[in-house]
């Protein structure tokens, strides 16, 4: 039994090296040495990675073919999907230049059958390959019609891979679009409906365009995020600076709001990046039709995806029954965790006991939903609390427990079955159904602890911006539910999200209604009031607020369970009408001088971000922070900040990616703070660390 | 009309605040003014309420709604109160404690009336959200100074925010009034401490409502039950009995320290040279329900045969006189501070000395060695030495205290008066309590 290696990600602690035996590669799982040949293309070269968890210098690999040594390389690159190390000191990757490969091509003795291979200098081991490169790819390669830069990580599924971009395409969406002629690039000349959120699209656009990219679709005025994925070819009918192309379109928020028989425009995801139109009106095929182009399309190519693409695609269509039944393959399996994330995916913890070969791929269908792995998720570990239930299969224990990630947007479609398709590296397949009731929805962030029993450190993982946000669409919908008690349209606004427990509403409420008077005379006041709040004790809060100042324009509105007031704030201006407004967040009081405070910022619109200085208890003294829990800002600058905010779980987080620095920080001064905190803000040490993850990331200016 | 609000009405409890908030409300009655006692009672308590006169108002309210965090009260209320202020017009309004009418109900009705107004200070709820006792939790240690920190490490499901928003809303309307008051010296100084205006603060004995100055026990009144088995002497009527009584007034619960006398009796016996002690400790008062079962096996078993406890059950304020007449000493044990005890003013008009904890409002009524004996506090070693030295000196013959006589509920209500006169006047004489003290001294800087 191995030591799990706690450096290593969990994906990359599977990646064990090959000892050849008697011809027979077997997996070394007694060496300290793992590693992985991910990536073959001429304009890369050939990549991977490589770890020796025992050794401080990075290893050394050398490319053999037919046993005869090409070249040696070390590794030079820091791998943060191979390596948790927060000093990126261990050097993982390594990548055999354009020059190697060149020099295999140019030796006319080699197969062009003979298998390309990395091994370890010091042990001889063999690395894995993602796929198997021959001799013969190399001129396949030379011959490929354009020489396209990397777009993609191999290691990330295609699904994954089109919902990351379409995460990204959501900034494109919220800067001004230029749909100008020159910019005109190609047309789209089918569409066929695939799922809700992809559809089979075939068309052309000139050669030189990036085949996979994030987009922006218009019809009607309305602008919806998505990505492309597709393949070119030549095609007779075009010019040579044009090609045809079939793919994937994928749409975020899915293809309902689109009417298919009217026209669209796509955009790319990129400056200068250029637009398609489509036909009027563009083909309809039948989904097997265009699948059917895109086989022919995708058939013998080599770029990227090509393969991917039409498997992916024939695995949306319903699935064909198992070959072989699990019975003959003599394979036991049960899951423990079926946790589905509307709009993210599916996360399965379980085990599978195979008698020969090893779990190496997951598929699942959820009636139409189609969920598809992450291939660095998948991580297998030992199971031995199963070894009295299946003694004959002790053996097989080390790799029997499983955990995966599968990546797909669409809600699961209870009308059909729910399987799972597992694939083993001896070729096998098995199809076993998923009963709907084990199956558990993770729809709020209160889940995320759940979560965590089944991912431990999710928030480590990279696709958690693609998880944030998810659950950040599921909240701003529900958000869009408020429950308006009475709503008063108001130039300005002072906003309170009322805190849950009856004594803070109390305190706030009591205060608030010595503070009308001091607020403008246009100035309205709404409450975001928590579902926890009892009807009895606000109505009779409300009659004290109207007899403190009986022309106030007063709105309430209940917030939808698990929606907090921030979430909420944006549906709630826009209801109001107010183009200005105050934000007291639940867990602070406003004082009596920050409500004077409060009347005089919102008269000075249009202004850029006020902070109110926040009065808090650090240690055995009082301090002043300014947090987005006591704000005064113009609605249409809110607008803007949360279109481009990086996705944060909870409601309200430190200051919530807010241009702090450029804002108006107001303080009281002399001891008479404009607000007090009643409570913390933070609602707990997992939101924190993933909101960190995520402001970080977005810092950083790309997805974990 | 002097308007006075209670937190309770001494008919449906008996506690140190609304018994003395009732005793100001008949002092005032007495002196011919118009005066009217308004008692918060929750909803399913009001029916048992007993009001003896035309000036006693109950406002009814649901406790299900009172924030005991903050001690805001719902809006209703703010709303019945003002409805039944229209209705009294007010000339002073006199607060005992916050307790269910909610600070911010005060703070409003203040607002809106013109008049003198004053809170009183009963114990310490203002300032430690812990039954206001000023005692750690869970470890039940003297807490020396409240901060938002210490409270937080006190309640750590609270955060520390919540207390500082919670002092400062207190300390701004505790500013509205125009006069606070508090029945000791102790207390008052934890709150100019913790924040109050010195200035403004007055220490007012509470009055004792039953009593004329300076009583004595009167056979006449022995005619009840308990005053036929209970002679005024522990010794008269049973002279071969040389025990030196101890008597223990009050409500038997886990502040009171009854736990720390058993310990002290404990010692005592287990030093004992005799196998009778020479001291008896007679409990009156009700066993509040909840205490812990170790504590009330153990009681019992003190109090069973051949035990140096005698359990007298609960008795009717109208007889403690008489009770403690029938004790040598009074004996108080209380784990927290205490403000004004009305035991020990009960005490000195039944002539009784007191021993009490060397803490807070107990030191400084009793008067070491002149009104009654300390010992230290939740030492039952020095409380068994204090015990054994009393009865010794008591079995030689005793010695003369001298007690302070309490102040009526007149003495009380001119106290007040003149209290309020100062707050809206502050040109006017002072008026004298009582004991010749100046009234509204000290003011604590």
């Amino acid at each position: 039994m191995t030591t799990p290696l706690l450096a290593l990600t969990p994906a990359a602690t599977q990646m064990h090296l090959l000892r050849v035996t008697d011809g027979t590669p077997s997996a070394a799982v007694d060496s300290p040495l793992r590693g992985l040949v991910e990536t073959f293309a001429l304009a890369l070269g050939l990549r991977g990675w490589i770890v020796d968890t025992q050794a401080a210098m990075p290893p050394e690999v050398g490319l053999y073919v037919q046993g005869r040594h090409q070249a040696t390389v070390h590794a030079t690159a820091y791998r943060t999907d191979v390596v948790n190390s927060p000093d990126r000191s261990v050097l993982s990757g390594f990548t055999f230049g354009v020059e190697h490969l060149a020099a295999i091509a140019a030796q006319p003795d080699l197969d062009p059958a003979a298998a390309l291979e990395v091994r370890h200098m010091g042990s001889g081991l063999t690395l894995r390959v993602v796929s198997r490169w021959v001799v013969g790819d190399l001129a396949r390669l030379q011959g490929a019609p354009v020489a396209a830069p990397p777009e993609l990580s191999p290691a990330r599924p295609l699904m994954a891979e089109l919902i990351g971009l379409g995460n990204l395409a959501r900034l494109a969406a919220a800067r001004p679009l230029r749909i100008e002629a020159p910019q005109q690039i190609g047309f789209i000349e089918f569409l066929s409906a695939l799922t809700d959120v992809l559809r089979i699209v075939g068309g052309w656009m000139q050669a030189t365009h990036p085949r996979t990219r994030g987009v922006v679709v218009l019809q009607g005025g309305v602008r919806h995020v998505g990505a492309l994925c597709c393949v070119t070819l030549p095609r007779a009918d075009l010019s040579d600076d044009f090609r045809g192309f079939v793919g994937l379109l994928y749409l975020a928020d899915g293809w309902a709001g689109i009417d298919p028989s009217a026209q669209l425009t796509l955009a790319f995801d990129e400056p200068g990046g250029g637009w398609l139109d489509s036909l009027h009106p563009p083909r309809q095929p039948e989904p097997v039709h265009a699948l059917e182009e895109l086989r022919r399309a995708t058939r013998g190519s080599v770029q990227p995806r090509a393969a991917e693409l039409a498997r992916f695609a024939a695995d949306c269509l319903p699935w064909e029954p198992a070959a072989v039944a699990s019975d003959a393959l003599g394979i036991e399996l049960g899951w423990d965790d079926v946790l589905v994330a509307p709009g993210f995916g599916v996360f399965l913890r379980g085990w599978v006991l195979c008698p020969v070969g090893t779990l190496s791929g997951i598929t699942a269908r959820f009636g139409d939903a189609l969920y598809e792995l992450d291939p660095a998720s998948l991580c297998l570990n030992e199971r031995p609390d199963l070894v009295p239930v299946f003694p004959a299969l002790a053996d097989r224990m080390q790799w029997a427990g499983v955990t995966a990630v599968l990546r797909g947007v669409s809600a699961p479609d209870l009308t059909g079955p729910w399987l799972l398709r597992l694939s083993f590296d001896t070729g096998a397949k098995l199809l076993r159904e998923v009963g709907k009731a084990q199956v558990r929805y993770l729809e709020r962030e209160a889940d995320l602890l759940r979560l965590q029993r089944t991912v431990p450190e999710f928030h480590a993982e990279r696709w958690l911006d693609d998880l944030a946000r998810s659950l950040q669409r599921r909240r701003s919908a529900a958000a869009r539910g408020l429950h308006w008690l009475t709503l008063m349209a108001c130039p300005q606004a002072l906003v309170l999200g009322l805190p849950s427990g009856s004594g803070h509403v109390a305190l706030v409420l009591d205060a608030l209604s010595g503070q009308l008077q001091a607020l403008p005379a246009d100035a309205g006041v709404v409450l975001m009031v928590p579902a926890s709040v009892s009807s009895g004790s606000l109505a009779s809060w409300l009659q004290v607020l109207h007899g403190a100042r009986p022309a106030l324009a007063l709105s309430v509105c209940r917030l939808p369970p698990e929606v907090g007031p921030w979430a909420a704030l944006q549906p709630v201006l826009a209801a109001c009408t107010a183009t200005r407004f105050a934000f007291i967040g639940p867990q602070v009081l406003l004082t009596d001088d920050g409500a004077a405070a409060v009347a005089a910022l919102l008269a000075e619109a249009p202004a850029p971000l006020a902070l109110l200085a926040i009065e808090q208890v650090a240690g055995d003294r009082l301090t002043e922070r300014f947090e987005p829990s006591a704000l005064v800002w113009d609605t249409a600058a809110l607008r803007a900040h949360q279109a481009l905010a990086p996705p944060l779980l909870g409601d309200l987080w430190r200051d919530n990616a807010l241009p702090v620095s450029e804002a108006h920080l107001v303080s009281g001064g002399n001891g008479r703070p404009l607000a007090r905190r009643t409570g913390p803000a933070v609602r707990g040490p997992l939101l924190d660390r993933i909101n960190q993850r995520l402001c970080l990331s977005h810092l950083a200016g790309h997805a974990p | 009309m002097f308007v006075i609000f209670s937190h309770a009405h001494p008919s449906l409890s008996k506690g140190g605040a609304e018994v003395s908030a009732y005793a100001l409300y008949l002092g005032l009655r007495r002196q011919g003014r118009p005066v009217a006692f308004v008692a918060m009672a929750a909803e399913a308590d009001a029916a048992r309420a007993t009001l003896e006169t035309d000036g006693e108002y109950l406002l009814v309210f649901d406790p299900l709604q009172y924030d005991h965090q903050f001690h805001h009260a719902p809006p209703t209320v703010f709303e019945a109160a003002r409805q039944l202020l229209h209705m009294l017009q007010p000339t002073h309004l006199v607060f005992h404690h916050f307790l269910f009418l909610g600070i911010n109900t005060i703070g409003r009705l203040i607002a809106e009336h013109a008049c003198p107004s004053a809170v009183v200070l009963h114990e310490f709820l203002a300032i430690c959200q812990h039954h206001g006792q000023m005692v750690t939790r869970p470890q039940q240690q003297l807490c020396l100074r409240a901060s938002p920190s210490a409270c937080a490490a006190c309640f750590p499901e609270q955060s520390p925010d919540a207390f500082n928003v919670r002092r400062a809303v207190f300390l701004a309307v505790l500013r509205q009034a125009d006069r606070l008051i508090s029945p000791s010296r102790f207390l008052a100084q934890r709150f100019v401490e913790w924040g109050v205006d010195g200035a403004r603060l007055s220490v007012i004995e509470n009055g004792l409502a039953g009593h004329q100055r300076a009583p004595r026990w009167d056979p006449a009144r022995a005619t009840g039950p308990l005053g036929a088995m209970r002679p005024p002497s522990s010794h008269a009527g049973r002279p071969e009995r040389r025990q030196t009584v101890f008597g223990y007034f009050g409500q038997i619960n886990p502040f009171k320290g009854l736990d720390r006398i058993l310990d002290a009796l404990d010692q005592i016996r287990a030093e004992a040279t005799t196998p009778r002690p020479p001291l008896l400790v007679r409990v009156h008062g009700n066993l509040v329900p909840g205490m812990a079962p170790e504590f009330l096996a153990r009681f019992h078993q003190a109090a069973g045969p051949g035990g140096a406890v005698e359990y007298a059950g609960a008795y009717q304020n109208s007889d403690v006189l008489h009770l403690m007449g029938g004790c040598d000493y009074v004996l108080m044990g209380s784990k927290w501070w205490e403000n004004s005890p009305v035991v020990i003013q009960e005490a000195y008009a039944a002539r009784r000395p007191v021993i009490v904890p060397n803490l807070g409002g107990m030191a400084e009524k009793v008067t070491h060695g002149v009104s009654g004996w300390h010992f230290a506090h939740d030492d039952p070693r020095d409380l068994a030495r204090v015990l054994l030295a009393c009865a010794a000196e008591h079995a030689a013959g005793g010695r003369t205290f001298t007690f302070p006589d309490p102040p009526t509920a007149e003495d009380m209500a001119v106290n007040y008066l003149a209290a309020l006169r100062n707050s809206a006047d502050p040109a006017a004489p002072e008026a004298a309590d009582s004991a010749g003290q100046p009234v509204g001294e000290p003011h604590l800087n």
